[in-house]
């Protein structure tokens, strides 16, 4: 029976060390150690949540810079388009300017070749007025009249200019 | 078990040796004053006081060596406090438990090292006595009504004990009932943990006895009883250390149950 | 004879405990298995239980020696 009797001295005691255990530790030990943990919790879960709001904004930055990348390749697309459509009407245009330039420096040149020709002519046919009416003077030995042989060049001269005009 | 009990039956006239030895044994284990006077130590808190000396100065050691990034000494108290925290006070009674987690980890701190320390061999249990034992679960019992008190007042914390709506000639037999089982509590408490420590170094001493007849008289039956009980003290010793951790738990979570007991009285 | 009635006060007391502790570790094992996400609650149940067993069984043992 004096095995569960408690001595009183042993109970005294207990008391006192739960006394001083419970105020040591719950004053000093644990709320260190629980704070800590705490803290620790705290720490990797924001931790976590950092982490998953950076991959969020990673992802939105790549789909944002996918995006700007497909509108800056069509907007490269449309400038070179444009370009090309540029250089092409250009083309056109100084190809039409160049023919038409060309064309007038053609119709141009004729001209004066025609110019050139007819007053080459008709120094010509008052060069073989002149030497005609000097080699039919030499022959004949007589001094025609001026007029009588002007009127006979003439004739002769618009036969030979017929000739030479086919 | 048998050679010592041949020698017994050889020497019926006076006492054997094994009987005389586990007198002995009991003589050893019961509660025993260091020395003479109104107020000394008995064989049983001189381990104790020793348990709670190595309480304070682990702890001590231990919240100065927590850190953020944990290391050595730090990660077994924080695995410790954790497993007290967590493991017993939240599962019980909740997150809202968890103020209460200073008076659950004293108890759970306090029975598990001296349990502890009844296994390094010179050193008994200081919970292996019904003074210790008895104390703190009667701490216990003055807390966890203390804190059903607080919540519901004195008259609103008594009548908690009969559930609402009971006819008034059956409450008082309900209430009769719950008062005991309530006043049983600490006692069960206080006996389950001592007859564990106390059972569990008796069964250690009575294999050492074994062992120490079967040398003394050596016996061809002594040569098998020998071994056997060597090997048994060695498995007692592993089992020991298991309830020694056991029976804090349980301790420590029925301590717990109590108080959340004591939380929702008026719920039921 | 006096001996006889101690062993015989654990004896008989721990018959009662062990069935009860047979029942509940077996109903824990079953249910763990069918449900092992309750695992953690249904260990702190067990405890619970085992230590409100196991208080009957030392009642015995202790009176066994205080016989």
């Amino acid at each position: 029976m004096e095995l569960i009797i408690p001595n009183t001295t042993e109970m005294w005691i207990n008391v006192a060390s739960f006394t001083v255990l419970f105020f040591v530790l719950a004053k000093f030990a644990f709320p260190p150690i629980t704070k800590m943990l705490d803290e620790r919790a705290n720490k990797i879960r924001e931790s976590l949540e950092r982490a998953e709001d950076t991959r969020v904004e990673a992802e939105r930055l790549l789909e944002e810079y996918k995006v700007q990348m497909a509108e800056a390749r069509a907007e490269a697309t449309q400038v070179i388009e444009q370009g090309r459509k540029v250089a092409e009407s250009m083309k056109v245009e100084i190809l039409a300017k160049a023919r038409e330039e060309a064309e007038a420096e053609k119709t141009k040149a004729i001209e004066a070749i025609k110019a050139e020709k007819s007053a080459a002519v008709g120094e010509i046919q008052k060069q073989v007025a002149d030497l005609s009416v000097a080699v039919a003077g030499k022959i004949i030995g007589s001094s025609l009249s001026r007029t009588d042989h002007e009127a006979l060049i003439d004739k002769y001269l618009t036969e030979v200019g017929s000739l030479h005009e086919n | 078990m048998s050679a010592p009990v041949v020698t017994a039956a050889g020497a019926a006239a006076e006492v054997s040796p094994m009987t005389e030895k586990i007198g002995h044994l009991l003589h050893e284990l019961s509660v025993l004053p260091l020395s003479d006077g109104a107020f000394s130590l008995t064989n049983y808190t001189f381990w104790l006081l020793i348990g709670v000396a190595a309480i304070l100065v682990y702890f001590i050691v231990a919240s100065r060596k927590v850190s953020l990034v944990p290391s050595g000494i730090g990660n077994l108290t924080e695995a410790l406090v954790e497993f007290v925290r967590n493991g017993i006070v939240v599962d019980v009674m909740g997150p809202e438990g968890k103020k209460y987690f200073p008076f659950i980890g004293t108890v759970f701190f306090f029975v598990l090292f001296n349990n502890l320390l009844g296994n390094i061999p010179p050193a008994l249990p200081g919970t292996g006595t019904v003074g210790t034992t008895f104390t703190w679960a009667i701490i216990v019992f003055i807390v966890y009504n203390g804190i059903g008190i607080k919540k519901y007042g004195f008259f609103g914390y008594i009548k908690s004990l009969v559930p609402s709506g009971t006819p008034w000639w059956l409450s008082w037999l309900i209430f009769l009932i719950e008062l005991i089982s309530h006043l049983l509590r600490p006692f069960t408490l206080g006996i389950r943990l001592f007859a564990n420590m106390y059972a569990g170094h008796i069964m250690l001493g009575v294999f050492t006895i074994f062992a120490a007849l079967a040398i003394e008289h050596f016996t061809p039956m002594g040569a098998i009883v020998l071994p056997l009980s060597f090997f048994m003290q060695v498995l007692l010793r592993a089992f020991e250390l298991a309830v020694a951790v056991l029976q804090a738990y349980i301790f420590t979570i029925l301590t717990a149950v109590y108080i959340n007991g004591a939380l929702h009285a008026g719920e039921h | 004879m006096e001996n006889l009635g101690n062993a015989l006060a654990f004896g008989l007391g721990g018959i009662g405990a062990a069935i009860g502790l047979a029942l509940v570790g077996s109903k824990t094992i079953e249910s763990m298995a069918r449900q092992p996400e309750m695992a953690g609650r249904l260990q702190t149940t067990m405890f619970i239980a085992l230590g409100m067993i196991e208080a009957i069984a030392l009642l015995g043992f202790v009176l066994a020696f205080v016989l």
